[in-house]
């Protein structure tokens, strides 16, 4: 079965993307910070990772630095999510999609499919 | 005031500058009791909040009064007051970050200390004519600083609540739009009701979009623009789409048989144009149909929208593109009128592009906005902001 984190801060938002993947398929594991999710990947790297932003204690950028420094996590796909617009100095490498929310499932299964197709 | 005293105007400012910093305690405490007794913000505040950049306020006046010149020391646009004019600054930034303060409140506070140097030195029998003059100038002109960096930085602080608050509006939107996609999916009775609620998660999503962008231009930050090498045949069938579906047989759209190329922003051009097509139709003559076209020569292309009805008065054309205005006949009816941020983003986009937006409105011709745009097909125009 193919396993997605979220690191979303946002609950209700959380619990709804959960919804989503898990009606396609997914096993879903959910984090409210990129400190949580690091400590949840780091054993058993999922084969997708969907995160926020903007979060308390690590943020989406500082998780996604930190994942590409560790040799387990550097290959995890991410698709990030956030209210604002792709922030500058985010490298092209670094994500492999980005969602500015308010986004539609279907552009968001789109670009979950394209992201593990591209694996 | 001081008339018979021996001293000459000199001494008196020396011996009023000294007055002042022999007392800068007596001075702040006298000017603290007042504050805190007559102006609300001040009552709970810090001793020190309170008092920040007071002291260099008293020091730099009694500097002024002992400067040789009577001219210098009365102009209030000496050069050697930069230390007051950033302490002065500074105290006003820092009074639009504490609670409950207006700008007459910061106003306030310096006139009151104004009012308690003048008694000190009233009091030592020294107030002279030129010495009430320099106390005045500096007075004026502290409050000149403060005053309008409170105004600014207050302003900041709002644009920066406002794009946090609508940053933040995405989110419960999104929860929103998901949670009624998923509805949808599984109820094919509340099929058309998910729907309404998908249009207006979308229409709020738009609305958001705009504020946000207004503030940026209203910040003077610019929009940021993508360009890439694209045809605007199609940004213009994607801009028209959503309108003639709302307003079927309404919009009209001439295009030339030949491509209109370049290096655009398609998303941003878009925008712009159903801004203009949104306004063609809210303001526009409803029996007549709402004209796009599109024209293209060697180094630019010309995106116009044109309407009949009620022209925009002349005098309105020259503030319509700036942000939040309105013209006069607009104010009579804050419904119809929107935002008021449609036009300013049209001409941040074009502008953006390196080209200009142009309004023609009279009775006879109707009323045409044209966008022109360089196709910079021979120069590298990449990824940039706008130089709004």
């Amino acid at each position: 079965m193919k396993k997605a984190l979220i690191a979303e801060d946002e609950i209700d938002l959380l619990q709804a993307l959960k919804t989503v993947l898990e009606g396609e398929g997914f096993s879903v594991t959910a984090c409210k910070d990129g400190r949580e999710a690091i400590n949840m990947m780091q054993d058993s790297p999922p084969s997708l990772l969907i995160t926020d932003l903007m979060m308390p204690r690590m943020s989406g950028l500082e998780l996604i630095h930190e994942m590409r420094s560790r040799n387990e996590l550097k290959e995890v796909p991410v698709i990030m999510i956030s209210c604002a617009d792709l922030p500058d100095g985010m490298r092209d490498e670094d994500i492999q999609s980005f969602l500015r929310k308010p986004f539609s499932v279907r552009k968001l299964l789109r670009e979950v499919n394209r992201v593990l197709e591209g694996r | 005031m001081s008339e018979s005293n021996t001293f000459s105007d000199l001494d008196l400012r020396h011996k009023a500058a000294d007055c002042i910093d022999n007392n800068l305690e007596p001075i702040l405490s006298a000017w603290e009791s007042e504050v805190r007794r007559n102006i609300p913000a001040a009552r709970y505040q810090e001793k020190i909040l309170l008092r920040n950049h007071l002291l260099p306020y008293l020091t730099s006046l009694s500097e002024r009064l002992r400067s040789a010149s009577v001219k210098s020391a009365r102009d209030r646009n000496a050069q050697d007051q930069d230390f007051d004019a950033s302490a002065n600054e500074i105290h006003g930034r820092l009074r639009a970050t504490l609670p409950g303060y207006s700008i007459e409140e910061v106003i306030d506070e310096y006139i009151t200390l104004r009012q308690i140097v003048t008694d000190f030195i009233e009091k030592q029998n020294l107030l002279s004519q030129q010495v009430l003059e320099v106390i005045c100038a500096v007075n004026e002109k502290a409050i000149m600083h403060a005053a309008t960096q409170f105004s600014s930085s207050l302003q900041v602080l709002r644009q920066r609540a406002v794009s946090m608050l609508m940053h933040d509006i995405r989110n419960p939107l999104n929860v929103v739009s998901i949670t009624a996609e998923l509805v949808k999916a599984k109820s094919e009775s509340q099929a058309k009701n998910m729907d309404t609620v998908l249009a207006n998660a979308a229409k709020i999503d738009k609305m958001v979009t705009e504020l946000l962008d207004a503030v940026k231009l209203q910040a003077g930050e610019g929009l940021e623009l993508r360009f890439d090498h694209c045809d605007l045949h199609q940004t213009i069938k994607v801009a028209t789409e959503g309108a003639s579906l709302a307003y079927p047989g309404r919009i009209e759209v001439h295009f030339p048989d030949e491509p209109a190329d370049g290096q655009f922003d398609t998303s941003g051009l878009a925008r712009a144009v159903e801004n203009l097509i949104s306004n063609a139709i809210k303001y526009g003559d409803s029996e007549e149909k709402v004209l796009v076209e599109l024209k293209v020569s060697p180094d630019f292309v010309t995106i116009s929208v044109h309407n009949w009805g009620h022209p925009i008065d002349e005098k309105d054309q020259a503030t319509i593109f700036v942000t939040f205005a309105r013209s006069q006949d607009q104010e009579k009816n804050f419904r119809e009128q929107g935002w008021g941020l449609g036009l300013a983003y049209v001409k941040a986009v074009a502008e953006g592009h390196g080209g200009e937006v142009k309004v023609d409105s009279s009775e006879k011709k109707g009323t045409t906005f044209s966008m022109i745009l360089p196709r910079g097909l021979d120069s590298s125009a990449d990824e940039g902001k706008s130089g709004s």
